[in-house]
């Protein structure tokens, strides 16, 4: 059961990346990729109508990492104390921005909209991609299951207190960057005509080049830092099917794009982002978050709710999870093609 | 009470109270805005259908404020209260999560389809998008009650002798008895918000002479519903809001009515609890009583009564003293079956809770 919602959370926050992260990326590119007022509102109105409901899966998650791992909520929310807040200022500044930017018909007012939209996009992914490799890379945890984390320490990933920052999380940090942008680039591309498909073609490239190298460092990195890696893969090499997938997306990306497959380019970076993330779960399972000290590791088993608890979640689960999918597929099918220049954000 | 649990307290109230401002809001206009949509389809009058979009935009932007303060709430469960959370999550949680499960999707799905989808869908799709969004929001706002519901009356759990707390009847949560009262008075209470909202708006346009079509409509709307949903926020939910506080959390009671009489005395001039001949060592100031070091005793004391309801340690019971001086809240001191002075002082500790949720989360 425990490994069952190991797997059901690990599938909702995949859902929320791979949903807010095309929103996220288009926050970071649009300040370039857009070169005048009406596109800056084409790209709003590409994402207006599904932002705040991909935003969602991260409340959804929250809560269901919250009842189904209460000491895994309790420990990682309290020590991730400083990032999360910064994360929180972050989410609302990004939010509001999308709101207001248009309310009033002033371009000071709305380039400062524009301007926190883009900064909160963009550090956002980097905290996001920053937090991840903190999960990974593992967290001072005493024996109560209680920690907590400077912003930065020594900057080295090996200390014995580590702080939020250090080259490793900045690392990952900046290939989540990379990798939002490319997936945002791809979507606006998808969604948009004109001058503003080919430049979001043009920085997806770029972008695309990015993410390669940095995911070859972070991938080699990340062995080094969390053992856990290297015990569940060469333990189980069918395991070996996740990178595949995200190396499958990675050159899809990159052939569609060239081809000018704009749909094609954006589902392969789904799939880059899927398998990425699904690889890092497969890596660390059962570790839920790990310890310095590797006794006081939380695992799905030591920080779990009761059986009966987690039985009658999983059913109300699955029926709020089949509402949930047919609402965002009805949503995505009325918003289907190519954003129109009249409608919402006038 | 040390600095950083007496910041925790200040942020989480903040978040909390800044957070209700929307959602209040939101949940009372999303009613009206399905009230717009169905004169709209019923009287054919486009003005209606200007008005829903007016309103529409104020909605939006509401309902993307509470959003994002919302978030901060989640978070601080844990980052402010991880021991409440490792020690209740299991429970409280499950509503918590559900709400994001069977209310946030909903809500944020038709919302699209509400602001967006109009031309696309038409007039029945448009309505039925609204109706979605009302049921979402007062959806969410049941799933959060039925949260604080169980911090105010726990049922449904058991406590190993490890101190843990566990889940044992699903449905003795979800139907918690303190739900229905409380998730009726806090809907009252939001749709008398909107409408005030609506109902000023619509003066202010009357007064100013604009919009003068548009006015008339917001100021009838906003008086009828606002003057239904006042008298249910008084009868039945407030007297029965009332009586349930009475019953079991007679020191909430006695906490709300001292405040709500030393606040009248005292703006007359008079402070008559400084006497001895007052019962109720009640502090609205949180003085004396608030030290929690202070009250431990007292509450083992205070369990010991064997309280017709009992109420477990959770570390963070939240009440909220600020009752809008209703008369089934203010007039009745005499049921309120104070047993003895120490029985009020060993429990007044979870009167200035930690969590300062307000009653309707």
């Amino acid at each position: 059961m425990q490994t069952l919602w190991f797997i059901l959370v690990g599938f909702m926050l995949t859902m929320y990346v791979v949903l807010d992260g095309f929103d996220l990326g288009a926050g970071a590119i649009h300040l370039f990729a857009a070169k005048n007022d009406e596109e800056r509102r084409m790209i709003l109105r590409a994402i207006g109508p599904v932002w705040d409901g991909n935003e969602v899966w991260l409340i959804a998650a929250g809560g269901t990492i919250f009842f189904t791992f209460p000491l895994l909520y309790a420990s990682s929310f309290s020590g991730f104390y400083l990032p999360l807040i910064i994360v929180l200022w972050l989410l609302m500044f990004r939010g509001v921005s999308v709101e207001l930017r248009s309310r009033i018909a002033n371009p000071v007012w709305a380039s400062f909209w524009d301007g926190m939209f883009f900064l909160g996009s963009t550090l956002l992914a980097i905290f996001f991609g920053a937090a991840m490799a903190n999960v990974i890379r593992g967290v001072p945890l005493d024996k109560s299951g209680i920690f907590f984390e400077a912003l930065w320490t020594d900057f080295n990933p090996f200390s014995a207190n580590p702080g939020i920052l250090d080259w490793y999380t900045v690392l990952v940090g900046l290939m989540a960057l990379a990798a939002l942008i490319v997936h945002g680039a791809t979507y606006i591309a998808v969604k948009v005509e004109g001058p503003l498909n080919a430049r979001s073609r043009l920085i997806a490239r770029g972008a695309l080049v990015a993410t390669i190298v940095l995911t070859i460092l972070t991938t080699i990195a990340t062995f080094a830092v969390q053992p856990q890696m290297s015990t569940n893969y060469l333990g189980n090499p069918w395991g070996f099917i996740f990178p595949a997938i995200a190396l499958i997306g990675l050159i899809g990306v990159g052939y569609f794009n060239f081809r000018q497959r704009d749909l094609a380019s954006f589902i392969s970076s789904c799939a880059f982002i899927v398998g990425m993330l699904a690889s890092v779960a497969f890596g660390l399972y059962p570790l839920l978050l790990p310890a310095v000290n590797r006794a006081n590791s939380l695992t799905i088993y030591n920080a779990s709710a009761s059986q009966y608890a987690l039985t009658v979640g999983l059913i109300w689960w699955i029926l709020g999870m089949i509402l949930a999918i047919i609402y965002f597929t009805f949503t995505y099918r009325t918003f289907w093609g190519k954003v129109s220049s009249v409608g919402g954000y006038e | 009470m040390d600095t950083s649990t007496i910041f925790s307290r200040l942020q989480f109230a903040f978040t909390i109270s800044f957070h209700y401002l929307f959602p209040q809001f939101t949940m009372g206009l999303a009613l009206l805005l399905v009230i717009l949509k169905v004169l709209y389809v019923w009287r054919k009058d486009e003005r209606y259908n200007s008005s829903a979009h007016f309103w529409g935009k104020i909605f939006a932007i509401s309902f993307v404020f509470g959003v994002v303060t919302g978030i901060p709430m989640e978070f601080q469960f844990g980052t402010n209260w991880a021991r409440f959370s490792a020690y209740a999550g299991e429970i409280i949680a499950q509503t918590l999560a559900m709400e994001g499960a069977f209310a946030f999707f909903l809500e944020s799905a038709f919302l699209g389809i509400f602001l967006f989808g109009e031309q696309v869908f038409g007039q029945k799709m448009h309505l039925f998008s609204a109706i979605m969004l009302w049921l979402g929001t007062w959806a969410s706002g049941g799933f959060i009650i039925a949260s604080n519901a169980w911090m105010q009356h726990p049922v449904g759990y058991t406590m190993t002798p490890d101190g843990k707390l566990h889940l044992t009847n699903y449905w003795a949560v979800l139907f918690n008895p303190w739900i229905i009262p409380d998730f009726m008075h806090a809907i009252s209470g939001a749709v008398i918000t909107a409408a005030f909202v609506m109902t000023g708006l619509g003066a202010y346009y009357l007064l100013a002479k604009q919009h003068n079509d548009y006015a008339r409509i917001f100021v009838t709307i906003g008086v009828i519903v606002g003057l239904i949903a006042s008298a249910f926020q008084l009868f039945p939910t407030g007297d029965m809001e009332g009586s349930q506080v009475t019953a079991y959390q007679p020191t909430k009671l006695a906490a709300m009515v001292k405040c709500s009489i030393t606040a009248i005395t005292s703006w007359l001039g008079w402070v008559p609890f400084s006497s001895p001949s007052w019962p109720w060592p009640v502090s609205c100031s949180g003085g004396a009583g608030s030290s929690p070091r202070a009250g431990c005793t007292g509450f083992c004391s205070w369990r010991s009564l064997s309280h017709s309801s009992p109420i477990s340690p959770v570390g963070s019971r939240p009440n909220l003293v600020a009752s809008p001086g209703l008369p089934s809240d203010c007039c009745t001191p005499s049921t309120a079956h104070l047993r003895s002075s120490r029985q009020v002082m060993s429990s007044l500790r979870w009167s200035v809770s930690p969590v300062c949720t307000c009653c309707w989360g």
